[in-house]
């Protein structure tokens, strides 16, 4: 179990899958912020001014820990921040299926037709915190930008 | 790695993508700094008619309009306004031959939960494609209706 959590070859498989879905996740966000404004809004959870915030740093923020999870730079803070958000995510979820909204998730795209919220984004998210919660702990660093700067100044 | 540090590169990941966001949206006008705040915007999915509580609840007396529900089966079963068919949006495709019993140009209100859902609004747009021609959208939905103690009706499964 310890080789498979501190595996090199592991940690570099899901950085390239949390760094690509994120990327991917945080475009039309950050496209539209306005569009994705809407879809936090309608979880009923925050004051307008709030909505517009997250809606304004939420997708930077993925983006962000995509890149740097992609390349290998600060990968353990944005997994842990990930994991934070995905926390955060489920229990935002969590809170409007117990309030019985039927409400679009905001998730990977704002299309109107795109999945609603339900019991499979909660496991979706979940998932997604449990793969951010194994980078977090691991201690696997090769193939990461940040070991060969490091390397390279200590070289130096 | 220690877990203070880990907090310290979150914090710094986090001080990046706050500074980035808040400078792109304001040079770009858009999100925090754009002109139209998300609440002042109606969707714009479908072109069909949105009324208010008080035309729908004209229609509703009329007894000439039917009133179709988008929201989950479960919700629907909970509680929905007397005498609405549950069309869950998922399983449009499912109640075709249903809808097809109902002349086009019959007067078709779509509901879901209120201002928060879409589904109404993506319903009637579907309907429209459908060659219906009459629907209109109550926006204010099942917590408004279910507010003002208008008739209401339970479908236990």
């Amino acid at each position: 179990m310890k080789k498979i959590l501190h595996s090199d070859y592991g940690a570099l498989a899901l950085r390239v899958f949390l760094g690509l879905l994120l990327i991917m996740a945080s475009i039309e966000k950050i496209h539209d912020p306005g569009a994705f404004a809407e879809s936090v809004a309608n979880y009923r959870l925050l004051p307008p001014f709030a909505v517009m915030g997250v809606a304004t740093v939420l997708p930077w923020i993925e983006l962000l820990s995509g890149l740097f999870l992609l390349i290998g730079i600060l990968v353990h803070g944005s997994a842990l921040l990930i994991s934070a958000l995905m926390l955060v995510f489920i229990i935002a979820i969590l809170s409007a299926l117990m309030r019985g909204l039927d409400i679009l998730c905001g998730c990977y795209t704002l299309d109107p037709s795109a999945s609603r919220i339900g019991w499979s984004k909660i496991i979706e998210n979940s998932g997604l915190l449990l793969l951010g919660i194994v980078l977090v702990i691991s201690k696997a660093r090769r193939f990461s930008l940040q070991r060969y700067l490091t390397e390279s100044m200590a070289g130096e | 790695m220690k877990f203070s540090s880990i907090v310290r590169e979150s914090t710094i990941v986090l001080l990046l993508s706050l500074s980035i966001g808040f400078v792109y949206t304001y040079s770009t006008g858009k999100g925090y700094f754009g002109s139209t705040p998300p609440s002042k915007k109606r969707p714009s999915v479908a072109a069909a008619e949105l009324i208010d509580i008080h035309k729908a609840r004209q229609l509703h007396e009329s007894g000439q309009a039917l009133f179709i529900d988008a929201r989950h089966e479960f919700d629907y079963r909970l509680g929905h306004i007397a005498g609405a068919y549950s069309l869950p949006l998922a399983d449009f495709d499912q109640h075709i031959d249903t809808l097809n019993r109902f002349s086009r140009d019959r007067t078709i209100v779509t509901y879901c939960d209120g201002a928060q859902c879409n589904s109404s609004i993506e319903l009637a747009a579907m309907l429209q494609s459908r060659g219906f021609s009459n629907v209109y959208i109550f926006f204010g939905g099942w917590d408004e209706w279910k507010s003002k103690d208008l008739p209401t009706q339970v479908s236990p499964g």
